[in-house]
């Protein structure tokens, strides 16, 4: 299957699908590497993260505003004709299968650990790989839909963990206030920018979407709707959990939502935090798997997409058990894909835009003359 | 294109199909009737190894059937004892497990474990190891409470017994979870954790044991009161005066300093503790009468407002201010003297008698036992910037020297259902009107 052209989405499902990808990391560590980061300030670290990611967005889509209507390859193409359109599609298409095989095993793992711990590891996989190659074949406007309607009770369920747990919270847990220093606070602020690693994604979409408007705008929300989440998520969870108590959950949103007892009723809460992690997280997979494939498509020029979900399918699955351990994981994110990430999303996005504007600026100029 | 469509939805049925048998009968395919549920958890001294373990397993068919307690209802067996008591030497709480499963013929499930009992001889040597044990456990919950038993916990496990509850989990839910009687804190087993690894408080538990007392005539033979009236709170668990088909007393609190027991406070030690870490809901006071020694005038205290907590530290000394803020009602009035028209007297007094027991406890935590259990140093923590300039200050060094002030405001509300007495000896009382 051939992307269909005359597929569009509107801004409502756009900031759906990005805040989704980028909020997912919450059920999953994103609470917990803040108060690695800086201590019990972690959640002024996410204000920073959110701000900078901002910032840097802004400037990414004042580049963009010259190629409305072209995705990142279309742009990468015009910077450095098909080498560069290849190199683009490949690295990005490159990050996204990474953050597919990673999170894949991340989450396979934390439901080996919480709900299937006797069943083997590519059993539990293997469920999540089916649901992800039938969204491939049902291709983006289902999925796009789907998270449309995911992603608002994944939200709401999240609302109330956080509500619920709202007794247990201890406002002395925010002092000392710059918890690790402000140096933490504001440079790991700066490289956690690379939880919105998947902002890539929205790059991607411009050809669905109507306009550049439309394009601008799904980004700020959807930035700000995911800082915010995060934010609070981070603040409620150093309000419980005391540092350094809080650098031991696992699952920090899991974590949380077992100590929810609201009289003798309304306990265990975790089993509503297992279906709403496991619905945001199984559309994070089929989102980042789809444009994966997608992105190498189109980076290959291939005419049809179909033929690649199933031997890409074996390559995540095949690609989800190198790390030997599921602490190999937790590092390789927090280490590499955390760290670095920012440099792919921001920067090497950035500078295909930059070269684009500078080439068709040469152009328009030579034209001129 | 219509016959690839009708593939896919094939494949599409099949798939479900596949997912639908799979995941309900395979590996992690568990039946609850062939899971043994322990509600309690002892932990001791061992003999034959490390530590000694005991279970309380429900037996769900006699707990379903009423278990002789509870009128009707339920059907299914019933008759026998609700729990059954099953107990090990074994090196760690998960080897444990293991040989349990070796006697008895289910498996052992703990997501229904509501309490774990210590031993005072293993609160003593440290129980840190066996804590950070249970809290990585997927099975255990965290709101699980922790109790320190004066008595070995495969005794104590063995008496508990739940009279008024046919179901023992409600039984204890309903005993350590409650907010009505403060004599004893409710104490939970991730604040437990988390306390140990934190330097601005100490971790607390609740204090419980059998109570030996068979008959009145065993309460004859404790101490003679004395003179004047004795306050239900100055006893610890094992030591109250009751009579009970019920064995276990829940009375007082385990001071923990890092993951050892260090002493233990008396039941109005731990509504003082209460009060000052503000979880205090409401309870009876008994007041001696102002005016007639040999009355007591019981007034239902209740916390209006959480304590105002302020640490400073001056001349290299913390000085803890705790303000409470409380109010009550009049319960019985014994003397008949018209303190509902004048209350100004019993406030006093009763600022007077909480402001002591405070103190007293405040200084105890501080001297006796130089733990902050009421985390004083949550507040001092506010004075620094950085967690480094916080470790650097090193706040459990300091709280031994600390300096207490404690500011009593309380106010009496309420007369109950009656706003006088008209009894015939009112008229010959002195006046009290100031």
């Amino acid at each position: 299957m051939q992307m269909d052209k005359r597929i569009k989405f509107g801004r409502w499902e756009a900031i759906m699908l990005i805040s989704n990808l980028v909020c997912t990391k919450i059920f999953l560590y994103f609470n917990r590497m803040t108060v690695e980061d800086a201590g019990n300030a972690g959640w002024m670290m996410s204000v920073i993260i959110g701000a900078v990611a901002l910032l840097l967005y802004a400037v990414l889509i004042s580049l963009y505003r010259k190629f409305e209507g072209r995705d990142i390859l279309d742009i990468a193409e015009m910077a450095g004709g098909k080498v560069l359109r290849a190199v683009a599609g490949f690295t990005l298409g490159g990050v996204l299968f990474v953050l597919a095989a990673l999170t894949m095993r991340k989450f396979s793992e934390d439901i080996k650990t919480i709900s299937l711990p006797t069943s083997p590891l590519s059993y539990v996989m293997a469920f999540f790989m089916a649901g992800v190659v039938i969204a491939g074949f049902l291709g983006i406007e289902s999925i796009v839909r789907h998270n449309a309607i995911v992603a608002p009770i994944v939200t709401a369920g999240y609302v109330v963990i956080l509500l619920g747990i709202m007794p247990k919270i201890d406002i002395t847990n925010l002092t000392p206030i710059f918890g690790t220093g402000l140096k933490d606070i504001f440079l790991k602020g700066f490289y956690r920018t690379s939880v919105f690693a998947e902002l890539l994604v929205l790059f991607m979409l411009p050809p669905f979407l109507e306009s550049y408007n439309d394009v601008r705008k799904v980004g700020y929300v959807s930035i700000i709707a995911s800082s915010f989440f995060m934010v609070t998520g981070s603040l409620v969870y150093i309000l419980v959990f005391p540092y350094p108590s809080s650098m031991e959950p696992f699952l920090p949103v899991f974590n949380m939502a077992r100590l929810i007892g609201l009289g003798r009723f309304f306990q265990r809460i975790e089993s509503l935090f297992v279906f709403i992690w496991v619905m945001s997280a199984l559309i994070y997979l089929v989102t980042v798997f789809f444009f994966a494939v997608y992105t190498v498509s189109k980076a290959a020029g291939l005419k049809y997409l179909r033929p690649l979900i199933i031997p890409f399918a074996i390559i995540v699955f095949s690609g989800a058990f190198l790390p030997v351990d599921l602490l190999s994981v937790i590092e390789i994110e927090r280490g590499i894909v955390n760290t670095w990430g920012w440099a792919v999303t921001f920067g090497f996005i950035g500078l295909i835009m930059f070269a684009a504007g500078l080439r068709k600026r040469g152009r328009r100029e030579t034209k001129g003359k | 294109m219509r016959r690839t469509d009708g593939f896919f939805r094939l494949g599409c049925c099949l798939l479900v199909l596949a997912i639908s048998l799979t995941l309900s009968g395979c590996y992690d395919q568990r039946e609850i009737d062939d899971m043994a549920y322990p509600l309690a958890v002892g932990l001791d001294v061992g003999h034959a190894n490390i530590l000694r373990m005991t279970l309380q397993l429900a037996a769900p068919l006699s707990i379903g059937g009423g278990g002789g307690g509870e009128s009707g209802g339920g059907g299914g067996g019933g008759g026998g004892k609700p729990v059954s008591v099953i107990t090990i030497d074994t090196p760690s709480i998960y080897s444990g497990l293991n040989m349990v499963n070796n006697v008895i013929s289910k498996e052992i499930n703990m997501s229904h474990a509501k309490v774990i009992v210590i031993s005072r001889e293993l609160a003593e040597k440290g129980i840190a190891k066996y804590i950070q044990a249970i809290m990585r456990g997927r099975e255990f919950r965290p709101d699980m409470f922790i109790v320190v038993s004066n008595d070995p916990p495969d005794v104590y496990l063995k008496e508990v017994s739940s009279v008024l509850e046919s179901n023992p989990a409600k039984y204890y839910e309903l005993l350590l979870g409650k907010d009505f009687s403060s004599y004893y804190p409710e104490s939970r087993i991730s604040d437990f954790h988390h306390a140990i690894e934190r330097d601005d408080i100490e971790p607390t538990a609740a204090l419980s044991g059998i109570n030996p007392k068979k008959s009145v005539e065993d309460i004859d033979r404790m101490e003679k009161f004395g003179e004047y009236y004795l306050d239900e709170g100055q006893k610890e668990a094992g030591n109250v005066p009751v009579v009970s088909e019920l064995k276990n007393v829940a009375m007082g609190t385990a001071v923990f300093k890092g993951g050892k027991m260090v002493g233990t406070l008396n039941g109005i030690e731990s509504v003082c503790f209460e009060m000052v870490t503000g979880k205090y809901s409401h309870s009876y006071w008994t007041i001696p009468d102002v005016y007639d020694g040999g009355n007591v005038i019981v007034l239902n205290v209740v916390q209006r407002k959480r304590p105002k907590t302020t640490v400073v530290m001056k001349d290299g000394r913390p000085h803890i201010t705790v303000q409470l803020d409380l109010e009550g009602d009049y319960t019985s009035v014994q003397s008949t003297l018209e303190y509902e028209k004048y209350p100004e007297a019993v406030e006093n007094k009763t600022i007077e008698v909480i402001r002591q027991n405070v103190m007293s406890f405040l200084r105890r935590t501080a001297e006796e036992f130089d733990s902050d259990i009421c985390g004083f140093g949550r507040y001092m923590k506010g004075n620094f910037l950085t967690w480094d300039e916080w470790k650097k200050f090193d706040w459990p060094s300091h709280y031994r020297d600390s300096e207490f002030n404690v500011e009593v405001k309380f106010e009496i509300r309420r007369t109950g259902l009656l706003i006088r007495l008209m009894m015939p000896e009112l008229s010959a009382v002195p006046d009290i009107a100031p």
